[in-house]
């Protein structure tokens, strides 16, 4: 009979890894890991459900714990060879010393495809041909996965020349970094253990890649989102008598920054859900940019444009911020530094990417007789650094394989004074002006309908974006 | 006889030996040593003493320690189980006087209708009594019979099927909930309690049984006492009563049968009552009592009395005594054997080779002073050493200058040899009686798997193993290149007769996983080595170039200490090829 959801059982030597490339093929970070070897004691199927539809099943295993015994039992087995597991099983199961072993070829019997894992890190040994000589003895389609737990490479063609005897394809799976990319060049290559499965796979893996587009956008909508709430935001506060002004300013900005960094919580929030980290909270590296306050001077220093490029920014959208202080001087200028924003801006902003967040300039803060009115934000860098933001916690995310679970260590290399951490620095013109357009289109003045063309025109770029950092063909200006 | 060892002793060297388990080796070695160099090597001049009586005359040295390092008031389990016992054997004396001296007071209450019935105060004193006494004798033949000592006893049976079935249990339900270095714990815990219990099982056995008779004699006592009490200071008529037409005949038949013990030394109207007394004490309800003679219904105390003495209180003492003898030939026999003791005799009769500069910072002969020691010297041992700790005074300071007796042991720097990086204990030179090397140095019969047989060369193997066993290597055997490991286990057998080797050491990579298959390999090689067979895993690292002998990760070291623990044999241990 042939199957409709194609099956593979992860199997191996006792804490070679299965489980934990099992948790990152199917997205699933509920897997118990651990490096006690015998973690896993039953084998357990991990469906791949997209759209309601199970897609593809993994099965979780047992480590062998008699591969020599049950080797010999089946070199000797005279029956037939179609009903060989099924009659280990049946002859073994009553036995403890068995369990596992009777676990681990239990989905076998029942037709599953075979995923070996062994650690890349440790040399062959006899138990390990043993164990590849019962899984050719099946007779089941199989793949070798070498998951190189500790980057290590020094047995890796040991490993190669001897999967090269038994297995149908192999493929070196470092199950604590895989990425999306990795995860469907694997699937592809499960393709090829098969003829038969070829069909099945290829609909999972447009399954698959569908439904990281779909995520992909999901992602792109909530950052719009975020970055639209963050930059629109307003607020007007009546000055009271013997209230100083400064005062007042710095409470409006303390607010402000609070309002943007739980708006970003947030964001990121739906964004971990989506990608179904649920064990992997937002343990960013102690390191990470993320880590730093919005309003930090770090944050503004390493996230956003360079000074150069900000100069550039500054001159297109000089415009809105001449305006703003135009209308901060309460009209006094008439208007003369709307005329002149351009140069003012292109000059000011150099400077203003420097003094960072200081509050009238991100804010526009303006006095209008006895009211203090802030926002819409002004400062086209804040957008910048809230997009860094964003998609540096999207790669962060998305590249934190689900099999992972070393969630205090993860090393992100230290800031390095004068080169920009975040994505935005490598965009181009095309893509700068439509965020240019996006911060604009948040102004007070602009209508409705102006916004949508706007937020759908950032979310496009940012679906390609998040795409292209997928597949990992945008990178950082760092490297 | 007089036994070396009590129960506290076996308590202390138990609970200090774990201790060490934690301690660093290095660190142990020296301490050891120091102790065995300063105050016990110095009594024994060039004989070696028994292994049992060095491990006891440690075991004094360390009780001071101890105390010395905790303060005074640190109390050693041996204490602890001194002072328990003894208010459990008083809590048992006191606890059988008010059980029996109760019931047999409130069961000879009368108050002039109604005598008290004689058959059911034999019932409740003698009968149900005789019939615990033969249910244990039935059990202890059966165990003679069977010659299977302490595994048939009812209780072990008992506690080893819960156990037993605990363990199902658990492994069915909770302990597939908990996660794998949870489970392995439990499971090494778990078979730190078996192997204990397999290794002296009985010694604990017999403190029981003990307090059981104890209990038991003194409940005796108290029904007997009250009886008496009751007789002389009140007026209790004792008949005797049945629906059956049972003659008066038969009851002095039955009576004269029960009074045999005593009868032949006692006169019959002491003895038992005579056959007119027993007609006139019987009861008939309709009648009342008014018609009896009170000579006939006072006739049968001294007779009772006899029984519960006879057939209650004697027999019991009888069995305390054989539970004392019984405890002592325990003692007698217990031997310290365990792996972690001969790792100790190891750490003492090994000498310490040091390396390091001779000049500034050097500390050749401090290094091996057991750390505490030099203060305590000066004060004298415990009364019961018997002399040589007390001659421990003042040697510490003299130590360098003097030289030792125990020569042979002696720390010694052999030029032109490249001494390793860390202080490691090298093999000691045949010193003593033949037992003791024996004993100490049985040489190994070494498996090497397949895969390491090639970079393992004998005379590295050779080297290696008196410092990290402190034996010697017999022979060497490459295995796993089978199928299946335990296929050559016949090859094992005889080599292993063959070379007359006294344990078995298998090489092993510490980073792979202990797989059932090699577990179930080792429980092979343990009946294979018999009861005094030592079975050692060496763990080696992960491989390098040139080389196989890499030091141990910690996380593999304990995975495999807590896998062969949870297999509960004694006899197995665990040691690093080299050191961490």
């Amino acid at each position: 009979m042939k199957r409709t959801v194609p099956e593979f059982a992860v199997i191996g030597h006792p804490n070679e890894g299965k489980s934990s490339v099992l948790s990152t093929l199917a997205e699933d970070d509920s897997v118990r890991i651990s490096p006690v070897p015998g973690e896993t004691t039953e084998w357990c199927a991990f469906p791949v459900v997209i759209d309601g539809r199970e897609v593809i099943r993994f099965i979780d295993t047992p480590g062998f714990q008699n591969p020599r015994r049950v080797l010999r039992w089946m070199q000797e087995y005279r029956g037939d060879e179609d009903a060989m597991l099924a009659d280990f099983i049946e002859s073994h199961r009553a036995d403890p010393a068995f369990h596992d072993d009777c676990e681990l070829l239990t989905p076998l019997r029942d037709g599953a495809g075979v995923i070996f894992v062994v650690d890349g890190s440790r040399p062959v040994r006899n138990v390990d041909r043993a164990e590849m000589e019962i899984l050719r003895l099946t007779g089941r389609p199989r793949m070798a996965i070498i998951n190189c737990k500790e980057e290590e490479t020094t047995w890796l063609d040991q490993w190669r020349s001897e999967f090269r005897k038994h297995f149908n394809a192999i493929r070196i799976f470092n199950s604590c970094r895989a990425t999306y990319g990795e995860r469907i060049a694997l699937l592809e290559s499960l393709k090829a253990i098969d003829q038969e499965l070829q069909e099945a796979l290829e609909t999972v893996i447009t399954a698959f890649r569908r439904d990281w587009a779909a995520r992909n956008a999901r992602t792109a909508a909530i950052i719009t989102a975020m970055l639209a709430d963050a930059l629109s935001y307003r607020k007007s506060v009546a000055l009271r008598e013997g209230q100083e002004e400064e005062q007042v300013r710095r409470r409006l900005h303390d607010e402000y920054v609070r309002y943007v960094e739980q708006l970003e919580q947030r964001a990121q929030r739906r964004i971990r859900s989506l990608f179904k980290h649920n064990i992997f909270d937002c343990r960013l590296p102690p390191q990470s940019i993320l880590h730093e306050n919005l309003a930090s001077a770090r944050t503004w220093q390493f996230l956003g444009l360079s000074p150069k490029q900000l100069i550039l920014a500054g001159a297109v959208g000089g415009a809105v911020i001449g305006a703003g202080v135009d209308v901060a001087a309460a009209g006094i200028t008439f208007g003369v530094f709307s005329g002149i924003g351009g140069v003012l801006g292109a000059a000011g902003t150099a400077l203003r990417g420097r003094e960072l967040l200081s509050g009238a300039r991100l804010l526009g803060m303006r006095l209008a007789r006895e009211r203090l009115q802030v926002g819409p934000v002004t400062n086209i860098q804040l957008l910048y650094i809230l997009l860094d933001r964003a998609l540096l916690f999207y790669r962060h995310i998305i590249n934190w394989a689900h099999g992972r679970r070393d969630y205090d260590r993860c090393e992100v290399p230290l800031a390095r004074a004068g080169a920009r951490h975040g994505f935005t620095t490598t965009w181009d013109r095309a893509a700068r002006r439509s965020c240019e357009r996006f911060l604009r289109a948040m102004q007070e003045e602009e209508t409705a309908e102006e916004r949508s063309r706007a937020s759908a025109e950032l979310q496009r770029l940012l679906e390609e974006v998040l795409e292209g950092i997928s597949v990992d063909r945008i990178r950082t200006g760092r490297e | 006889m007089k036994t070396l060892w009590r129960i506290p002793d076996i308590l202390d060297l138990e609970y200090l030996l774990a201790q060490d388990e934690d301690t660093d080796p290095a660190e142990l070695a020296r301490r050891d040593r120091g102790i065995y160099l300063e105050f016990i090597g110095p009594q024994d001049g060039d004989s070696r003493p028994e292994p049992g009586v060095l491990l006891h005359r440690w075991l004094q040295i360390r009780r001071r320690m101890a105390k010395e390092e905790g303060g005074a008031g640190t109390i050693l389990p041996g204490r602890l189980w001194e002072e328990i016992y003894s208010l459990l054997r008083f809590l048992a004396m006191l606890a059988g006087l008010v059980a029996g001296g109760g019931l047999a007071y409130s069961f000879l209450a009368y108050s002039g209708t109604r005598p008290v019935n004689v058959a059911l105060y034999l019932g409740t004193f003698v009968v149900t009594q005789q019939c615990l006494l033969l249910l244990l004798a039935t059990l202890a033949l059966y165990r003679l019979l069977s010659g299977r000592g302490l595994r048939s006893s009812l209780l072990y049976s008992l506690l080893a099927r819960l156990v037993t079935n605990l363990l199902v249990r658990l492994r069915g339900g909770l302990l597939r909930q908990l996660d794998a270095g949870r489970r392995l714990r439990l499971l090494a815990v778990l078979g730190h309690g078996s192997a204990r219990l397999r290794s002296h099982g009985s010694l604990l056995l017999w403190p029981m049984f003990i307090l059981v008779q104890l209990f038991a004699a003194s409940f005796n006592t108290g029904v007997l006492a009250a009886t008496l009490v009751k007789v002389v200071t009140a007026d209790v008529a004792f008949g005797w009563q049945s629906t059956l037409q049972v003659s008066a005949g038969a009851v002095a038949r039955l009576v004269r049968l029960l009074a045999l013990p005593w009868s032949w030394f006692l006169p019959p109207g002491i003895s038992y009552p005579s056959l007119a007394r027993i007609e006139g004490s019987r009861m008939v309800l309709k009648d009342g009592i008014y018609h009896l003679a009170t000579t006939d219904l006072v006739s049968w105390w001294p007779f009772l009395c006899l029984a519960v003495l006879f057939y209650g209180l004697l027999p019991r003492l009888a069995l305390l005594l054989a539970g004392h003898l019984g405890l002592r030939r325990a003692l007698a026999r217990y031997r310290c054997d365990g792996p972690a003791c001969s790792r100790l005799l190891h750490r003492m009769l090994a000498p310490g080779l040091r390396t390091g500069a001779s000049g500034q910072g050097a500390q050749p002969a401090e290094s091996s002073t057991a750390p505490g020691m030099r203060r305590t010297t000066a004060g004298s041992g415990p009364p019961d050493a018997g002399g040589w700790e007390e001659r421990t005074a003042g040697l510490a300071e003299s130590r360098r200058s003097v030289p030792r007796r125990a020569a042979p042991e002696q720390e010694e720097r052999t030029p032109g040899h490249r001494p390793p990086a860390v202080p490691e204990p090298q093999p000691a030179p045949p010193a003593g009686s033949v037992e003791d090397r024996a004993r100490y140095q049985a040489s190994l019969l070494a498996l090497v798997p397949d895969e390491l047989h090639d970079q393992c060369p004998r005379e590295i193997l050779a080297e290696l193993l008196p410092a990290r066993t402190g034996a010697a290597l017999a022979g060497m055997l490459r295995i796993g290149a089978e199928d299946e490991m335990a296929g050559e286990l016949g090859l094992i057998r005889d080599l292993f007769g063959a070379e007359e080797a006294g344990g078995i050491l298998v090489l092993q990579e510490a980073w792979q996983p202990p797989i059932r298959e090699f577990l179930d390999f080792l429980a092979r090689l343990c009946d294979l080595a018999g009861r005094e067979g030592r079975i050692i895993v060496a763990l080696v690292g992960r491989p390098e170039p040139g080389t196989i002998f890499t030091p141990v990760s910690a996380l593999d070291l304990r995975i495999w200490h807590q896998s062969l623990a949870a297999l509960g044999d004694p006899r197995l241990e665990v040691v690093e090829m080299v050191a961490p």
